[in-house]
């Protein structure tokens, strides 16, 4: 024999359970599912326009340390491979600056054309930059924040050009 | 005789008052199974809508919040942008042969070497170098004119900026 119900149970004998029922638990794993569905591409698109505002900024160390070499000694930094810092570099960059980057590589282009670019035979040299990336979506991401339009892309590697001679 | 009746009356009032207050429960009973029924039928078609939802946004999200990662480039745009990369590593090799007066035996001997370039070379002054993407294939041999090889290529910079 159970005694009276309690004061503050319902009417009518229900009992008011504690915790959570099955309902309640879909309906969040629902909820959190549909805000990460809708979270994580946003955020992917955010880290690689974070990465490429990173890439540019490198840029603008090495284009500002080429043009200083330029300025006081009339020439540019030869072609090097990817990755690879130009030697006339190393001292006018920050220590440990490398071209080796965790995502990409960063390549010093000093093309020299005897025979000028196509059309315009008085441009013999060809100064720039390339990045060589395997993420798209950060070498276009990169390709529309540089606003200089001597650029083109090749396969994984993003060209631009800064300066001719 | 009267009490004996005054007691019947009483149980007999009684049967009725424990009858009626059953009879009570039970309708409260009743009305509140049919209204957590009908709360439960209000869940479920919730839950239904929510997971359906869900389903939606996963498989087919709508284009507000979808990112859609890029495409390949345009092949025409490929196309041109090799033939540009393999007029400068011709040039690289041009200037390799006005400087030693031959042309390399091996292409990283004219300097670094652009990606998808294949080298042959075929005599002290003629060569041909196969240049390829991951869709595009080109070909260009030494006896032919670089100008007319670039083509489009040639509009792929533009250098107005620096003149």
């Amino acid at each position: 024999m159970s005694g009276p119900p309690p004061a503050d149970a319902p009417a009518g004998g229900a009992k008011k359970r504690g915790g959570t029922t099955i309902v309640e638990v879909v309906t969040v794993m629902l909820v959190v599912s549909i805000i990460t569905r809708i979270v994580i591409p946003q955020m992917q698109d955010i880290l690689t326009r974070a990465r490429a505002t990173e890439i540019r900024a490198s840029f603008s160390v090495v284009e500002e340390a080429a043009t200083r070499l330029f300025v006081e000694n009339n020439r540019w930094p030869e072609d090097a491979d990817a990755g690879v810092v130009p030697p006339e570099l190393l001292e006018s960059l920050p220590p440990g600056f490398s071209f080796e980057r965790d995502r990409y590589q960063l390549d010093w282009q000093n093309w020299v054309l005897p025979e000028g670019m196509p059309g315009d035979s008085t441009v013999r040299r060809l100064i720039g930059i390339s990045v060589t990336t395997s993420d798209r979506s950060l070498g276009l991401a990169l390709m529309g924040l540089i606003p200089l339009n001597s650029k083109f892309t090749l396969g994984e590697t993003y060209t631009f050009i800064f300066a001719t001679q | 005789m009267e009490v004996s009746q005054a007691s019947e009356r009483d149980s007999a009032l009684a049967a009725v008052l424990r009858h009626q207050g059953e009879k009570a429960e039970v309708e409260a009973h009743a009305r509140e199974v049919r209204v957590r029924r009908q709360g439960l039928g209000l869940r479920h078609i919730a839950l239904s809508l929510a997971v359906a939802t869900a389903i939606w946004i996963w498989i087919w999200p709508p284009g507000v919040l979808r990112i859609d990662p890029p495409g390949p480039p345009a092949m025409w745009q490929e196309e041109s942008a090799l033939r540009l990369v393999m007029y400068f590593q011709a040039q690289k090799i041009e200037q390799y042969r006005i400087d030693t007066g031959r042309v390399p035996l091996a292409l990283d001997d004219a300097g670094p070497v652009f990606r998808g370039m294949e080298y042959v070379r075929l005599t002290n002054r003629d060569y041909r170098i196969l240049g390829r993407t991951g869709r595009v294939t080109l070909s260009y041999s030494s006896v032919e004119p670089l100008d007319v090889f670039v083509g489009t290529g040639a509009n792929m910079l533009d250098l107005v900026a620096f003149n």
